[in-house]
């Protein structure tokens, strides 16, 4: 009796295209998701909210058949399945499309649309493929000819192919983890209605991205995780802040994290203090960056942003000497300082954290104060030999100050967590006493506690009289800084103050 | 207020230090060549006898040396193919200077002078030419022995000068001079890896190349330093062999850059750069003498003992820097969590991390 009773608990809801159940998964350590449900409706779009570190990834993994989950069920279209691999995942029905897209671009569109029918040594028939692509692409509104080579495509068409890649499987359910990130907006429009005509056809679709007007411009409902659970699932569609305010928590609410979150005002700057320290003339690489001039003054923070590929990382290589340049001139504090590497630049006062802290910032394999001292080792050092006393008690100081976790400035980095292994770059420039710090996409890929903390040590560090250059994508983030530069096609194309930043929301909805 | 906590921390940090009970890799490798001590004084009982001991010595300080010589390539992410004919250059060059009648002490410096200077080529090629070490060195390989064949002229040139004989094949009472020379190496590299700031700089560019350069350190300069000292200290095991063989030719030191590699990543150093250290690699380098020793006692032919080498050189990088990596690493982990149960504060969430770091760096890169 017992029995039946539970089987019919467990009967799945017919009219689901993905039904997720108590989903768990646990790193050593960490518990990454912990019972999590998804209901996904067919021909509905579900939008996926969730702070970095809510576990949003790691459900996106196990969607897509890249990780096995610990725990839990997955239904499709009323059906459990397993899988345990991108390939099985595929064939029980869910496709994952990812930011960075899977194209092999040497090939033409229709080699890349039936590249996993192109094994076993078959004979492909090239006309065939051809024709078979045509329907599809045509489906989705054509635009892109099957025999073009996808490397020369935009990379809105190049999503369009990963589309119909995956719509020629006939899946169930369709995941776009941020497919918007890297479009140009009117390229946003036309995905994002092309996602509602997807669904009409009656696709479950579950779409992730960081805007969330986006996500409340096209999504029937929201679900919201936070620290691995679901704490929130929105039936009709909410206000962007409702969302952001379930995705961090109450504790959170009114921080600078909730502010580049896209709510609120908030201000990381603030402390600008007359004399211009760093005055940039003309810069220019020829190829990805325009002439750009500005000035940056003490206790000042300039945000510079713009959609990926804008330019403004360039520009930020090309101010601390890791990109040459075409023309242009940098002056520190009046003085014209020539600035060909990143030596040159480190030497003339200049920090640089880069987009990726672990292939381009930290040495993992190293320890804490070895890497926080990597920048100064001149002042660490007497003819050439290490003050090894004088290193540990450096970093030991840092890592007390900034809330560095770790059991000793012994441990390798490579065992910290993202936000931790921030603070121990942010650590190395400190105990440089740099002057300006050039920083690209600092909270990129911390959660929102560790994002607080970064946000604070910037505002300590402008208080101590630093100027910070801050590069990121993300348009919120960029206007809790003093001033805001907005990057399009390698130009400066818009300044604003953080003040006519706050007073008019429209204008921030015209730099995106 | 300061102080007391700071100290306090310090306390906590000592014993946090010990609690992780590990065999560093030296440890290991002590443990391994005590292991084919013993199978040796099995197989042979000539093997424990001072005769033979100062064999394996002498004949695996030439390797030791060319060990370090490589480590510091390798461990900036290089490979030094050129070490074996450059040791075989420096023997030509000193007897041809020898035999012309110069004082040991010119030809001596003559000769290191000319090794560096094909280090710094390797050097040059690598860091301004952007061309791959593999490559390079391997040219390099093939340029150092013709010109040490062109210099020659002939066969071999015998060396008679009792004084260069004497420094490099002699003793120093008891204890062979190519075995005092391969430790004064040995500890002066461990020294510069370890106390200064290159040794910082070359472990730092060999851990991440991008994150040293975007430091502000000298890579160009610092990788250049590294073929010079490869160069140089391939020159000096050169002389060694000269000193030993009391003769310079162009034929020896075949095979040695095999050797060394096979020196260096038995002593642990990763291939892929930014770990490792000199003292190990010596070790490495006896452990190697040690088995070829045990294997000619045996009476293994010369055929069988080149398949045995090989395979011990797969074994020792599939440890170090291939699949076998993440097999230790668990291993090491497992023991670890076992003898850190007494203080669960600290290790096991340590290398609970540490045990999947793969995992957790997809999960966190796939975060925007």
């Amino acid at each position: 009796m017992a029995k039946v009773v539970d089987a019919v608990v467990l009967e799945p809801d017919h009219g689901l295209a993905l039904d997720v159940r108590g989903l768990r998964k646990t790193y050593p350590g960490v518990v990454a998701l912990d019972g999590v449900d998804l209901h996904v409706e067919r021909g509905a779009v579900v939008g996926l909210a969730g702070a970095n570190g809510a576990g949003k990834s790691t459900l996106v993994n196990i969607l897509s058949g890249a990780q096995a989950p610990d725990g839990g069920e997955i239904w499709v279209d009323g059906r459990p399945v397993n899988f345990v691999s991108p390939h099985e995942a595929r064939a029980a029905g869910v496709y994952t499309i990812f930011q960075e897209l899977s194209l092999v671009p040497q090939l033409s569109v229709a080699e890349n649309i039936y590249l996993d029918e192109l094994q076993g040594g078959r004979v492909v028939r090239q006309r065939d493929l051809e024709r078979r692509s045509v329907e599809i692409l045509d489906s989705l509104g054509g635009g892109v000819d099957p025999r073009d080579r996808v490397g020369d495509l935009s990379l809105a068409q190049q999503q369009l192919v990963e589309i119909a890649k995956a719509l020629k499987g006939q899946p169930s359910v369709l995941l776009l983890d941020e497919p918007t990130t890297t479009l140009p907006p009117r390229e946003v429009d036309k995905l994002l209605e092309l996602m509602r005509s997807l669904a009409t056809s009656g696709v479950g679709l579950i779409f992730i991205s960081h805007r969330l007007d986006e996500v409340t411009a096209i999504c029937d409902s929201v679900e919201v995780l936070r620290d691995g659970r679901k704490v929130t699932r929105f039936e009709s569609v909410p206000a962007p802040r409702e969302i952001v305010r379930a995705m961090i928590g109450e504790r959170y609410e009114n921080s600078l994290a909730a502010a580049a979150a896209d709510t609120g005002a908030g201000r990381i700057g603030g402390q600008v203090r007359g004399d211009v320290v760093l005055s940039v003339q003309g810069l220019a690489d020829g190829q990805r960056f325009g002439p750009c001039s500005f000035e940056l003054r003490k206790g000042e923070a300039l945000g510079v942003t713009g959609l990926l590929g804008s330019g403004q990382n360039e520009l930020a290589e090309a101010l601390f000497g890791s990109r040459p340049v075409s023309a242009g001139k940098i002056q520190r504090h009046g003085r014209e300082t020539p600035v060909r590497s990143p030596r040159a630049a480190v030497a003339a006062g200049i920090g640089y954290i880069p987009e990726d802290r672990k292939t381009e910032g930290l040495v993992l394999g190293m320890s804490v104060r070895d890497n926080t001292t990597l920048a100064s080792l001149g002042t660490f050092s007497h003819g050439g030999f290490l003050r090894r006393a004088r290193e540990r008690h450096a970093a030991e100081k840092l890592v007390d100050e900034l809330h560095v976790k770790c059991t000793d400035v012994g441990q390798r980095v490579v065992t910290m967590s993202g936000g931790n292994q921030q603070k121990v770059l942010f650590a190395r420039w400190l105990v440089r006493s740099s002057e300006v710090l050039v920083m690209v996409e600092p909270t990129r890929g911390v959660d929102v506690g560790a994002k607080e903390e970064i946000y604070r040590l910037v505002r300590a560090y402008l208080e101590g009289g630093g100027a910070v250059l801050l590069v990121t994508s993300e348009v919120a983030e960029a206007s809790l800084c003093d001033r805001v530069l907005v990057m399009s096609m390698g130009r400066v194309v818009a300044e604003a103050t953080h003040e006519e930043l706050q007073n008019s929301r429209d204008l921030l909805g015209h730099l995106r | 207020m300061s102080s007391t906590p700071a100290r306090f921390d310090g306390d906590v940090l000592r014993t946090g230090r010990r609690i992780p009970f590990r065999l560093g890799t030296l440890g290991y490798l002590i443990v391994v060549l005590l292991v084919v001590g013993i199978i040796g004084s099995l197989v042979s009982e000539h093997f424990l006898s001072v005769r033979n001991i100062e064999n394996i010595l002498v004949a695996a300080s030439v390797v030791a040396i060319l060990g370090v010589a490589q480590f510091f390539v390798v461990v900036t992410r290089g490979i030094d193919l050129s070490v074996g004919s450059i040791a075989a250059l420096a023997t030509v060059i000193v007897a041809v200077l020898l035999r012309q009648g110069h004082s040991a002490f010119v030809a001596v410096l003559l000769a290191l002078l000319a090794c560096a200077l094909a280090g710094l080529v390797n050097g040059a090629l690598v860091v301004f030419g952007r061309i791959a070490p593999f490559v390079v060195t391997l040219a390099m390989m093939s340029i150092a022995r013709g010109v040490a064949f062109i210099i020659q002229v002939g066969t071999l040139i015998v060396i008679s000068n009792s004084s260069f004989l004497h420094v490099f094949g002699g003793k120093t009472g008891a204890v062979p001079n190519p075995v005092l020379i391969a430790v004064v190496v040995a500890v002066l590299a461990a020294a510069v890896m370890r106390f200064t700031t290159v040794g910082r700089r070359l472990y730092a560019f060999g851990g991440n190349p991008e994150a040293a350069r975007l430091s502000g350190l000298p890579v160009r300069r610092d990788q250049l330093t590294a073929y010079v000292i490869s160069g140089l200290l391939a020159g000096l095991a050169g002389l060694v062999l000269a000193g030993r063989l009391q003769q310079g030719s162009s034929l020896v030191g075949q095979g040695y850059e095999l050797d060394s590699i096979a020196a260096t990543v038995v002593g642990g150093t990763s291939l892929f750069g930014g770990v490792g250290d000199p003292i190990s690699t010596v070790v490495g380098a006896l452990i190697i003498g040690m088995i070829s020793n045990i294997m000619n006692l045996a009476g293994i032919q010369s055929e069988p003992q080149l398949v045995i080498r090989g395979v011990v050189i797969l074994v020792a990088v599939f440890l170090t820097s291939g699949g076998g990596t993440a097999l230790l690493r668990r291993g090491r982990g497992r023991r670890r969590r076992g003898g850190g149960a007494a203080d669960p504060g600290t290790a096991p969430s340590q290398d609970g991390i540490e045990q999947a770091p793969g995992v957790v760096e997809t999960a966190s890169s796939r975060q925007s």
